[in-house]
């Protein structure tokens, strides 16, 4: 059954034109249109300003030590992330902010560093502001300490400390109107998108496994084999095929596109297999709910996914970033949105915490449905046909 | 011979409309029963009961003497369904369709290919064995999903319509196919609203009317079970009223009708009705050119036990 199942699927020009050429013709037009992702640069100089509010010349020596590391530009050539621009008061450092002139500033006390934002701040300016801000209050005390055993290596220390920043990991809002590389969420979505596509497997899933749903059910309903084998069968053979588009799909993205997917292949493994599951599941699922031929079916959950993935940002990827000032809940439970905010940030790894939180979504998600699924695909007698 | 499928008292309800309504029916190892009905007469729906597809409000459901369920495994496997609407998956070829389902009930490789082959032969679809079912034409898609539902050599095989929108050549090879699988020992069901294949194929007869069996038996049985044995047309020129009476008062015959030159009658069951009739306008010294009689059809018993025709012709 496994086999006649995966080679079925393998030879339906539909499901691997919609999960597998589709997502990767997208990709390749991305790619032409923006170009390589190699070659575009992540951040660009901020205009900064600092405020010494505080008294204690030694905190305030450290960040200014700190702050110059960053201003010079980078030994192969990167630009400088700042630009110190030279204010004597602190009304004027307010004015050049809510005129733009400065993108963002640092005040500093005698124990703390405060980030002010521009009036139409983008999020990769707090972004950045917060994870200066943050290296330097976390590693001030180390930093001390070591001051008074070698204040030479001290200096150093501190003025290197920017060069471990991680930008990302400090970012306010997950949703930016402005990404680090905007760029990047097409592929993602693009990709997310076929393995949403699933869920058009689901629904022949239903129409070969539900007896009132179609006639290959009813022939298979009638045979002697046990419903959750043949369940077990079909879901397996959807999955390898599904899988092995997305190893073809990866190794595009990841050796012709230059696309970041992260360290870990264990996670990503885990990512793909959690989100294919999910999709087969919710396809079987709506499948069989949804009243209908198995065709009119199959272009209601296109319809679904094609809302979902434009929602998750797939044309304009700053539609989950409005979303996320508006109306938030539909970014935590728009499965796309979720399977791509696992995948950012899985590349983008900020500690393992982001990557987890939607995994774990998606998981919840996945067993949910494949344990729905299941239960309506055993059923073996139907009160109407 | 052996009572292989028993059917007791079956109650099939959607909502107000009550599909098949206390139908009763046993079916005998190695016969071919009829199932005959007009379109929605329930036929399908009692054999998806019988196959434990539905779930039924009342009666009972026997096979070889065991209660039929989803889970009686045993039982499935000795029976082959042939649906009433074509099953077959379009990305798979003819062979690989029928191993497929085949695959269902065999899982000895070598006994499966053997079996395989010998159904693909059986329905004559040698030649496309390696054609998808897109390309093959109706009364072949048909053959082949004959193939996928007695591949696996069943002991018991259900045909819900197996001829409908098929062409007179091909229904003639479905219905040989059928009666050599009887030959070969399969208890088989076939459901229909053609009444001639019934009539050619069953030697068991259910004729099933708004989900009740309204008669039962052999061909013959069922017509000698109406008034009307014979259907005699005579056409004679300028028949007198008077004639015609005189033939209406003759024995075993209950009705006359004599319309644009053709007297038309129907007798009951004798041996000399035409005879009579024929003599007695001989006498009144009328010329006849062309007399016929027949025999009733299922649809005239059908006729006269519901009021109504079997369907439009
Ligand atoms: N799922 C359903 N829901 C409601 N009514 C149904 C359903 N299936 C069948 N019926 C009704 O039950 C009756 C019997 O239908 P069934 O399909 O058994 O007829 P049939 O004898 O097989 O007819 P046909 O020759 O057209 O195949 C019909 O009146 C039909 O409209
Ligand atoms: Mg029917």
């Amino acid at each position: 059954m496994y086999k006649y199942f995966l080679r079925e699927r393998l030879r339906n020009r539909n499901f691997i034109f919609w999960c597998l050429a589709f997502p990767l013709a997208l990709m390749l037009c991305f790619h032409f249109v923006f170009g390589n992702l190699s070659t575009s640069t992540e951040v660009t100089t901020l205009n900064m300003a600092v405020i010494y509010e505080g008294t204690d010349s030694m905190y305030n020596r450290s960040f200014e030590t700190m702050v110059d590391g960053l201003t010079e530009e980078g030994s192969n050539g990167e630009e400088a992330l700042f630009k110190l621009n030279d204010y004597s008061k602190a009304e004027e450092v307010k004015e050049a902010l809510i005129n733009n002139d400065l993108d963002l500033a640092f005040k500093v006390y005698d124990d703390k560093v405060e980030v002010l934002i521009s009036k139409d701040y983008s999020d990769m300016d707090i972004a950045v502001g917060k994870a200066v801000a943050d290296t330097f209050m976390n590693n001030y005390d180390m930093m001390a300490t070591a001051f008074e055993e070698n204040p030479q290596k001290a200096m150093e220390l501190i003025s290197n400390l920017g060069e471990n920043l991680d930008f990302t990991a400090a970012k306010k809002s997950e949703f930016a109107e402005e990404t680090p590389n905007p760029y990047i969420w097409y592929y993602y979505s693009s990709f997310v998108m076929g393995i949403c596509f699933n869920a058009m497997n689901g629904v022949d899933m239903v129409a070969n496994l539900k007896a009132d749903a179609g006639y290959h059910a009813v022939r298979v309903s009638v045979s002697p084999q046990r419903k959750l084998r043949l369940i077990i069968s079909a879901y397996c053979a959807y999955l390898t095929i599904a899988l092995g588009i997305n190893v073809i799909q990866l190794l595009i993205m990841k050796f012709a596109l230059n696309v970041p997917l992260g360290g870990s292949i264990l996670k990503l493994v885990a990512f793909v297999l959690a989100c294919n599951l999910f999709a087969l599941a919710f396809g079987v699922v709506c499948g069989s709910i949804m009243k209908g031929t198995i065709d009119a079916r199959g272009n209601k959950i296109t319809a679904i996914i094609m809302t979902s993935v434009f929602l998750s940002g797939e044309m304009v990827a700053q539609l989950p970033g409005m979303l996320e000032r508006s109306v938030p809940i539909i970014n935590d439970i728009n499965p796309a949105t979720v399977m791509n905010m696992a995948l950012f940030r899985l590349a983008y790894s900020t500690g393992d915490f982001d990557f987890y939180i939607n995994m774990i979504k998606i998981v919840l998600m996945a067993v949910l449905f494949i344990t729905i699924s299941v239960l309506i695909l055993r059923r073996e007698k139907y009160a109407s046909l | 011979m052996t009572e292989i499928i028993k059917v007791d008292g079956l109650v099939k309800r959607y909502k107000e409309l009550i599909a098949v309504d206390n139908f009763t029916m046993s079916v005998k190892e190695g016969e071919i029963l009829g199932l005959l009905g007009p379109n929605g007469s329930g036929k399908s729906t009692t054999i998806n009961c019988i196959l434990s597809l539905l779930e039924y409000d009342k009666g009972s459901i026997k096979i070889m003497g065991k209660e039929m369920s989803p889970k009686a495994y045993d039982l499935k496997a000795q029976i082959g369904v042939v649906p009433q609407e074509i099953a077959v998956f379009e990305s798979l070829t003819v062979e690989e369709n029928v191993d497929f389902y085949c695959g269902l009930y065999i899982k000895d490789k070598a006994l499966r290919k053997k079996y395989v082959d010998e159904a693909i032969d059986f329905v004559a679809i040698g030649e496309f064995r390696k054609f998808r079912p897109n390309k093959l034409s109706g009364g072949l898609k048909r053959r082949l999903n004959i193939a996928c539902g007695i591949a696996h050599k069943p002991k018991i095989i259900i045909f819900d319509e197996p001829t409908v929108a098929v062409d007179p050549q091909s229904r003639n090879k479905i219905l040989e196919g059928i009666k050599e699988l009887n030959d070969n020992g399969a208890t088989i069901i076939y459901t229909s609203h053609y009444m001639e294949e019934v009539e050619r194929l069953a030697n068991h007869i259910v004729i099933i009317d708004k989900g009740t069996a309204i008669a039962e038996g052999t061909v013959d049985e069922l017509k000698n079970m109406i008034k009307t044995g014979e259907l005699i047309s005579i056409e004679v020129k300028g028949l007198d009223n008077k004639v015609v009476d005189k033939i209406r008062d003759l024995p075993n015959i209950f009705r006359v009708e004599y319309e644009e030159d053709i007297l038309k009658v129907e007798a009951g069951n004798g041996k000399h009705n035409v005879l009579d009739i024929v003599n007695l306008i001989q006498n009144e010294g009328y010329a006849m050119r062309k007399i016929t009689s027949e025999q009733p059809t299922l649809n005239d018993v059908f006729l006269e036990l519901t009021g109504k025709a079997l369907r439009d012709e």
